[in-house]
C-alpha cells in the first residue's frame, strides 16, 4: 500500500547569494509532513544555508539575498506581509552547539511562550513547561532542579533543553543543524530516539555530517554539493543504491 | 571505481575479494578431486578431499570475522555495503558447496560393483565437469562482473538440470529393464550423487545472483 505523503515545505528554484557568491543554486525540494528529512553533503555545500531559508534565519545576514520561493503549507514565507518572528515560532530551530539562555531551566522553556503570549496564567505556563520538557525527554532528569541554570546541565541535556525550548512555542517544523555534533554517543542516541518520537507531531529537517545518523533517523535524504541539490529520495535508497555517482562517491567516502 | 579517501578501506575491500578467491581455489581443487573420485573411484583422493574441506571451513570462519570487522569499522554504504554483504553470503555458499562435495565423497561405496548395464556413467561425469566449469565461470563473474557472463552461468545451470533429469531417467530405465534388486543400492547412490551435483549447480547460480545484486542494487 502506498501512503500519500503531504508536502509541508516546498522550495521552488531557491537560490541564495552572499554578496556576489552564490551559495545555493535553484533548489527544488519537497519536505514531507511528519517525516524526518536529512540534508547531507560536504562542508560548504550549502545545506545549513538551505536549512536557514526555511525559517528566514538568513534575513539576519546583511549581504544575504534569496530568490525563488519557499512555501509552507502552500503559503509563501517570503511575502512582505509575513512576520519573520511569528514564522520562527512555527519553525523552531536547534543549533549545532547547545545554546541555553543564562537563565533557569524553567525560564529557558518558559521564555518563548511568554513573549508570544501563549499562556494566560502561571499554572498554564507551568503545565506548558513541564509538557515541553517531557516531550524533549528531559523532565525526569530536571524536575527537582527547575530553578538551576540551564548552563549547569550536561551537553546532551542542554541540547534537549533547547529542543524543549523550541517545542514550547508549538512549532510545526523543527530545523536541526548538526544537533549531535558536540555530543557523546550516548547523548546522541538519546537525541536520535527523541527525533523518532517528535516525528509523530512535527516535521523535522536535520543537517548532519554523519551518514549513519542520517540513515538511522530520516525517511528522506537530500544530498547537496557546491550549492546544488544532487539527489533527493528515500533514505534507504540513497544509502543503499544511490542513482547519482556524486552521491555514491560522497556517501562511500570517495570524495571530501 | 575511484579510490577511497582512506587507503586502508580500499585494502579491506580488496582483501574481501582475495579471500573469496582463496576459497574458490580450494573449491576448484575439491571439484576436480570429487569428479575424479566419481569417475575413477580412486580412493587415494579421499583424505585430500577431507583436508581441503577443513581448509575451506577455516577460511570461511576467517572471512566471516574479517567482514564483520569491516562492517563495524568502516560502516560501508551503497556499493561498498553490497560488496561486503555479498562477500559474506558467497563465503557461506562456498562453504555449502564444499559440504555437498564431501557428501558425495561419503556416499560413494567403494565396495559396490558397477553393473555392466549402468548407462548414465558418462552423464554423471559430464554433470560433475559441467558444474565444475560453471563454478569457474561464476568466480570469473565475481572478479569481473558482466551481464554476458551472468547469462552464461544461467545457461550452464539449465544444462546441469537437464543432465540431472537425464541421469534420473536413465537410472530408472536401467533398474526397470534389468530388474536386479541387488543393484538398487548402487542406483540410489548414483541418484544421490547426481542430486548433490545438481544442488551445487544451484548454489553456483546463487553466487551469480549475488553478483548481479551487487551490481544493480536490486533484490530480484
Amino acid at each position: 500500500m502506498v501512503s500519500k505523503k503531504k508536502i509541508k515545505v516546498l522550495t521552488k528554484r531557491v537560490s541564495v547569494f552572499y554578496g556576489d557568491k552564490q551559495a545555493i543554486k535553484d533548489v527544488n525540494l519537497e519536505i514531507y509532513e511528519n517525516q524526518v528529512t536529512s540534508l547531507i553533503g560536504p562542508s560548504g555545500c550549502g545545506k545549513s544555508t538551505f536549512l536557514r531559508c526555511i525559517n528566514r534565519m538568513n534575513d539576519t545576514i546583511d549581504i544575504c539575498r534569496i530568490t525563488g520561493k519557499v512555501l509552507i503549507d502552500n503559503d509563501d514565507i517570503y511575502k512582505a506581509t509575513l512576520d519573520p518572528v511569528l514564522l520562527r515560532a512555527r519553525v523552531g530551530m536547534v543549533f549545532q552547539k547547545p545554546n541555553p539562555f543564562p537563565k533557569s531551566i524553567f525560564d529557558n522553556v518558559a521564555y518563548g511562550p511568554q513573549i508570544h503570549g501563549l499562556t494566560n496564567s502561571k499554572e498554564e505556563l507551568e503545565d506548558l513547561v513541564v509538557n515541553s520538557l517531557q516531550k524533549a525527554g528531559l523532565f525526569n532528569e530536571v524536575k527537582d532542579r527547575m530553578n538551576e541554570s540551564g548552563t549547569s546541565l550536561s551537553g546532551g541535556q542542554q541540547q534537549r533543553l533547547c529542543i524543549a525550548r523550541a517545542i514550547a512555542v508549538s512549532p510545526e517544523i523543527i530545523l536541526m543543524d548538526e544537533p549531535c555534533s558536540a555530543l557523546d554517543p550516548i547523548a546522541t542516541a538519546v537525541i536520535e530516539e527523541l527525533i523518532d518520537e517528535l516525528m509523530q507531531n512535527y516535521t523535522i529537517v536535520i543537517v548532519t555530517h554523519s551518514m549513519q545518523q542520517a540513515a538511522r533517523v530520516s525517511q528522506q535524504t537530500a544530498y547537496f554539493h557546491m550549492g546544488n541539490l544532487i539527489e533527493f529520495g528515500e533514505t534507504s535508497k540513497i544509502f543503499q543504491n544511490p542513482k547519482n555517482k556524486q552521491t555514491q562517491d560522497y556517501i562511500t567516502g570517495r570524495i571530501g | 571505481m575511484e579510490k577511497h579517501i582512506v587507503t586502508n578501506y580500499d585494502l579491506d575491500l580488496d582483501q574481501c575479494k582475495t579471500m573469496i578467491g582463496e576459497m574458490s581455489i580450494y573449491i576448484d581443487k575439491l571439484l576436480v578431486d570429487v569428479v575424479g573420485l566419481v569417475s575413477s573411484k580412486n580412493t587415494n583422493l579421499i583424505n585430500g578431499i577431507f583436508r581441503t574441506e577443513e581448509e575451506i571451513n577455516k577460511l570461511e570462519k576467517k572471512l566471516r570475522l574479517f567482514t564483520l570487522n569491516v562492517l563495524s569499522k568502516r560502516q560501508p554504504m551503497a556499493d561498498d555495503l553490497r560488496a561486503v554483504l555479498i562477500t559474506l553470503k558467497i563465503s557461506g555458499i562456498l562453504e555449502r558447496i564444499a559440504d555437498h562435495l564431501v557428501n558425495i565423497t561419503k556416499k560413494i561405496d567403494h565396495q559396490i560393483k558397477i553393473p555392466e548395464y549402468f548407462s548414465s556413467k558418462m552423464d554423471l561425469e559430464a554433470l560433475g565437469k559441467l558444474v565444475s566449469e560453471n563454478f569457474s565461470t561464476v568466480i570469473n563473474l565475481y572478479k569481473e562482473p558482466s551481464n554476458e557472463v551472468a547469462k552464461e552461468v544461467l545457461r550452464k545451470d539449465m544444462l546441469c538440470n537437464e543432465l540431472f533429469s537425464e541421469i534420473c531417467k536413465k537410472n530408472l530405465d536401467d533398474i526397470s529393464k534389468n530388474n536386479e534388486q541387488k543393484e538398487c543400492k548402487f542406483f540410489i547412490e548414483i541418484n544421490f550423487i547426481a542430486k548433490e551435483f545438481e544442488r551445487i549447480g544451484d548454489l553456483v547460480k546463487n553466487i551469480s545472483k549475488e553478483v548481479r545484486y551487487s551490481i544493480s542494487g536490486k533484490v530480484r
